[in-house]
């Protein structure tokens, strides 16, 4: 798997002072994954471009408030889950599964596995991602699309970390053994 | 034998002109602080929201409304006489008109003059203190 996270060299500072060409490029590095993340959670091809839109417009707005840099992605997807959540309640949706995922026990499970596809289970898996509870959902792709660190999903989320690792524990065990029924 | 990672962004990379797109018609211009082309028509689309969401749905409540108005208005039109119509209805009054007139109110001024007088009158006939009154009265 590539590696993607925010040690990368990103224009944040100069994106701060208000540069053009920095934002634009921490745009063209954003746009694609966190796209996803959201299309994968409201299931809507023109809700999720909103989404996107208005999550760079509010960190265009308040990066003054992002105090770490190199945090930047973090920050960024925690702006795009809000706008979500917001989504979500406007939608008036789905509220039963946040609470139900709320209650789930932890599991100190920290699960290294990394799912590998083979191309002819990639449309079952997509289909039981899209199946899985909302909060699973977004902690396995915050996971899996960004690699963010369990501290980094739950400040996202804000979910405990605990709460995270279960998530993410319950979330791959489903996919795995969706894998492991399909295998020869 | 792809990761999960690949087989997400690919499956949305089609989406990506959109966002690019997205970049030059919105962000980049509220990035320099012009303002987006939607918002230069936010009376429009103030307008057409109060459309969509207030009027369109109930249009045939709006449009039995604005009947009843138009009704109103017509019949108001029909049964009330214009100014200039009122007008020219109405003749210049003759000198026996004219001399009735003031003998009318030669007789309204004499009735109303003299209504001051029984006040006084009345006030004279009440008896006055007993200490006023002539000695006779008493002895009788």
């Amino acid at each position: 798997m590539p590696v993607v996270t925010e040690r990368e060299q990103l224009p944040v500072a100069q994106a701060r002072a208000g540069n053009a060409e920095a934002w634009e490029s921490l745009f063209r590095r954003y746009r694609l994954p966190l796209y996803v993340y959201v299309f994968e959670l409201v299931r809507d091809e023109q809700t999720s471009l909103d989404l996107v839109q208005e999550t760079f417009i509010n960190a265009f707005r308040h990066i003054a408030t992002l105090r770490e840099d190199s945090k930047f992605g973090s920050w960024l997807f925690g702006i795009a889950h809000q706008k979500c959540i917001q989504q979500w309640r406007k939608r008036d949706r789905d509220v039963g599964l946040r609470e139900e995922l709320a209650a789930t026990p932890e599991i100190g499970d920290n699960d290294p596995l990394e799912l590998l596809i083979r191309e002819e289970q990639e449309a079952n898996v997509m289909k039981l991602l899209s199946e899985l509870p909302l909060p699973q959902r977004s902690a396995l792709l915050l996971h899996f699309v960004e690699e963010f660190s369990l501290e980094e999903i739950a400040r996202i989320t804000g979910a405990q970390v605990g709460t995270v690792k279960s998530r993410l524990h319950y979330a791959k065990r489903t996919l795995r053994q969706l894998l492991e029924k399909q295998s020869p | 034998m792809k990761p999960l990672r690949d087989i997400l962004l690919n499956r949305h990379r089609s989406v990506e002109p959109k966002l690019d797109r997205m970049w030059n018609e919105t962000l980049a211009p509220e990035l320099r602080g012009e303002p987006a082309p939607e918002r230069r028509n936010v009376l429009l689309a103030v307008g057409l929201k109060l459309w969509g969401e207030l009027i369109w749905p109930s249009r045939r409540v709006w449009a039995g409304l604005a009947c009843v108005w138009v009704l109103l208005i017509a019949w108001n039109t029909a049964s009330t006489d214009e100014p200039q119509r009122v007008a020219s209805k109405t003749e210049p009054p003759t000198g026996m008109e004219f001399q009735a007139l003031i003998e009318q109110r030669r007789m309204l001024a004499q009735l109303i003059e003299p209504t001051s007088e029984p006040s006084d009158k009345r006030r004279r006939s009440l008896p006055g203190p007993r200490s006023d009154r002539p000695v006779g009265v008493f002895a009788a």
